[in-house]
């Protein structure tokens, strides 16, 4: 069986990706928390922490260079590569979401909460589930759980609209509520774009597996 | 005497619409006999003696671009190439069935002169193979054979095809030293300039650059490049980066369970090397065979 | 470190079988050259002083007792010439046919086989063959040309072998080359194939014609006279011949003075060198050219 250099080294990179898809599942995970509990120390904890999954897309980055130019991979091998590139620019931004949410934490840490948080936390989940489950179908090659996941969107879109109608209704009722408010909606926000990205990783999935890019998250606006 | 020019041959028109359709019309017959041509193998079986080299081998080679031939050795590639100019029949007992097609012409038919059919389809080999002649002498053996004499109309061809196939700047001034004097990448360019000296329609390159370092290879490169806009380019060659780099269409062969050669798949050279349809084509793409 | 440097036994023992091989093969080469220079240089030395002008440009008398031999080299000229035209033309188009057209295989083999084996047949067989065939049967009686065609069919071995060899040496891939251009089969061999060649092909023909020069039992049998009173005016007329004046002098003549055999000797012997030598310049000449 020719090929086990190459072979090896996909499957570091591929390992490397995951593990950076780890990392910001736990930002995501730990960024709701930080809110939740209003704990300022473990949103700090969460913006140093983004250095480090910027670091590791760059490493991984520079890795399937290397790959590039030294095993010059072709076919399906060449689709593998130039996904984990674009997926692990798609982690970082989420990363940078993730940073966003914790950066609000912090504002909102020293504030009484302006509602219980429901529906926030009920996206970031949703997220998170879309998130690892992509990289599944990754793993395994599955465009049908890829195309399935993009579904999901729908689900967050939703969720996103019924906050933002939410917090509107607060901030008309009572102008007081409008920083903390309008933070909130920005919560949501990142929450939606990383929901989006996920929606890029699974199209690279499917180009991966079956050749072709296809468009999985039309708006429906 | 039509008027609106219509008819074949050279008929005689007097009325000026037509006339101006006849000079239309040669100018177009004098294009399409500059045209490259196009070839085209239809379900050949080519046997030596016994041994089957290819079985049911079709394919359709479009004119003037690059069509690269790739696959394992031993897959008949060059066996594939050499019908084109019917080199195999040098071999003793070899035997085509099936057709191969030059612009619609049958090629093995009867009525078909080999020497001449070798003159409008040329052939580059994988080792130089420069005459122990000088430079000069190289270029015009082809010319010089089909009868051309004249000394100035041979310096005329002979500087064409130097440049034609980017040497003549390194050779002006050693036109009378020994082909084997350059080196090896300018050899090769050598016998490429041979062969346009006979101003063929279809070029064919048996693994050219494998003999030649990456520089001189990446010069045949761009020298196959700029002649594909006139010639019909059929190249085999084990190097694939070099087949994707250099043709737009590329063919993959593999020798089936009785070592008869067939075409696995063909198809655009870009979609060949990032999707290609058949597993056997993406093994061995990727180097995962056997 | 020391692994590189070899057991002392060892390197000692290969120096000292090198060195024994060596000297045991310049050994050998020696006792075959020595003969030679040594039978040259006594011929030379117990001939030269017969060698005068006079000696090479009159007519023998007395039954070649005094005189010259001027007639004898004549005789040996027109045979080498004779030899010449019939053995070249027909012995080159043999070997082109065999190298270039003939189909490869068993009956191929066996012809190339046959004519090798040919250019060893004892000289006196084809002496036999020439009177049988070409005096007897085709009744041409005992003439240069009759003596020509006998020498000439044993060069014709010895010339197809060589041309054939020089040609199939030149390699395939020009001729290819050629094929590939445009080029019919017989340009291809007139215009490659043969110009290489044609050093190897030149020599083998020296070679060939020289020993003609000196061989005496094909012209014995079909009729080399010994004493005429002319130059032989026409191919249809006898002649004289040195291989064959060299042996009556020396075995069939009383009283010969001692001097002119060796003389007659020396000046065959000097035609013979001639011609070899000339083969080998030729060689080398054009060995030079094609490294240029």
């Amino acid at each position: 069986m020719t090929r086990t250099a190459l072979d090896r080294q996909l499957a570091e990179i591929q390992e490397d990706m995951l593990v950076l898809a780890g990392m910001v599942e736990s930002a995501i995970d730990r960024g709701i928390q930080a809110l939740r509990n209003r704990d300022a120390e473990l949103a700090r904890e969460i913006i140093a922490d983004d250095i480090k999954i910027n670091r590791r897309r760059y490493e991984t980055e520079e890795r399937c260079l290397e790959l590039i130019a030294t095993q010059q991979p072709m076919a399906g091998d060449l689709r593998t590569i130039a996904a984990i590139l674009y997926i692990i620019v798609d982690l970082e931004r989420m990363g940078d979401h993730a940073e966003g949410i914790a950066k609000i934490a912090l504002m909102l840490a020293d504030e009484p909460p302006l509602k219980p948080y429901i529906d926030i936390p009920r996206m970031a989940q949703i997220a998170t589930r879309m998130l690892m489950g992509s990289l599944e179908a990754f793993k395994h090659r599955d465009a049908a759980r890829a195309r399935a996941i993009c579904n999901e969107d729908d689900e967050v879109d939703a969720l996103y609209d019924q906050v933002y109608r939410e917090l509107v209704t607060y901030m008309l009722q009572d102008s007081k509520t409008i920083e903390r408010a309008t933070h909130l909606t920005w919560v949501a926000h990142n929450l939606e774009r990383i929901a989006d990205r996920v929606t890029n990783i699974c199209e690279r999935v499917v180009y991966l597996v079956e050749g072709k890019i296809e468009e999985l998250n039309v708006s429906k606006y | 005497m039509t008027s609106n020019g219509e008819g074949q041959g050279l008929k005689l028109d007097i009325t000026v619409a037509g006339e101006k359709m006849m000079q239309a019309r040669e100018k177009d017959a004098a294009l399409t006999q500059t045209a490259t041509a196009h070839l085209r193998a239809d379900r050949v079986n080519l046997y030596y003696g016994h041994f089957c080299a290819l079985r049911d081998v079709s394919l359709e080679i479009p004119a003037r671009s690059i069509t690269a031939l790739i696959g394992p050795s031993g897959c008949g590639k060059s066996s594939f190439l050499r019908l084109f100019n019917r080199m195999n029949d040098l071999i003793a007992g070899s035997r085509v069935e099936g057709r191969v097609l030059m612009d619609g012409v049958d090629i093995y038919s009867p009525d078909v002169d080999v020497v001449s059919l070798r003159r409008h389809v040329g052939m580059v080999f994988q080792k130089p193979n420069p005459f122990p002649m000088s430079t000069f002498d190289n270029v015009a053996f082809g010319p010089r054979r089909q009868g051309i004499s004249k000394r100035s109309q041979l310096k005329d061809i002979v500087e064409r095809s130097l440049r034609e196939a980017a040497l003549w700047d390194e050779v002006e001034d050693k036109l009378q030293e020994p082909g084997t004097a350059l080196s090896g990448g300018q050899q090769q360019r050598l016998c490429i300039a041979r062969v346009l000296a006979v101003q063929p329609q279809v070029i064919l390159l048996d693994e050219p650059c494998s003999a030649l370092d990456p520089i001189a290879t990446l010069k045949i490169e761009d020298l196959m490049r700029e002649l594909a806009a006139q010639y019909t380019i059929l190249i085999v060659t084990h190097n694939m980066q070099q087949a994707a780099r250099v043709s737009s269409q590329t063919a993959f062969m593999m020798a089936d369970e009785e070592r008869a050669g067939r075409i696995i798949e063909f198809g655009n050279t870009r979609e060949l090397f990032t999707k290609p349809k058949d597993k056997r084509t993406e093994d061995y793409i990727t180097g995962r065979f056997g | 470190m020391s692994t590189l440097a070899g057991s002392r036994r060892e390197v000692f023992a290969r120096r000292w079988i090198q060195i024994a091989g060596f000297s045991l093969a310049g050994l050998a080469t020696a006792a075959v050259i020595a003969p030679v220079i040594w039978v040259v240089a006594d011929i030379f030395v117990r001939g030269h002083s017969a060698i005068t002008w006079d000696f090479l440009t009159q007519d023998p008398a007395r039954q070649g007792k005094e005189g010259g031999i001027f007639p004898v080299i004549v005789g040996t000229f027109y045979l080498m010439i004779g030899t010449l035209i019939f053995a070249v033309p027909v012995g080159l188009q043999a070997a082109i046919y065999l190298s270039e057209y003939a189909r490869p295989g068993r009956l191929l083999r066996l012809i190339n086989l046959s004519i090798v084996n040919l250019a060893g047949v004892p000289s006196i067989v084809y002496g036999l063959f020439g009177l049988s065939l070409f005096v007897f049967t085709l009744n041409l009686k005992t003439s240069i040309l009759a003596a020509s065609l006998t020498l000439a069919c044993q060069a014709l071995a010895l010339i197809i072998t060589s041309s054939r060899e020089a040609m199939v040496a030149v390699p395939r891939e020009w001729r290819e080359g050629a094929l590939a251009l445009g080029a019919s089969r017989w340009q291809t061999t007139r215009h490659v194939v043969l110009p290489r060649a044609m050093p190897g092909i030149l020599t083998g023909i020296m070679l060939a014609i020289g020993r003609a020069a000196g061989e005496t039992a094909p012209i014995l049998a079909v009729g080399v006279a010994f004493q005429l009173g002319k130059l032989p005016n026409s191919p249809d007329d006898q002649f004289l011949a040195l291989p064959y004046h060299l042996y009556a002098i020396a075995i069939q003549v009383p009283g010969m003075p001692e001097s002119r055999m060796w003389a007659t000797a020396l000046v065959l012997l000097a035609v013979v060198l001639a011609f070899n030598l000339g083969g080998i310049i030729l060689r080398i000449y054009y060995g030079r050219r094609r490294q240029s």
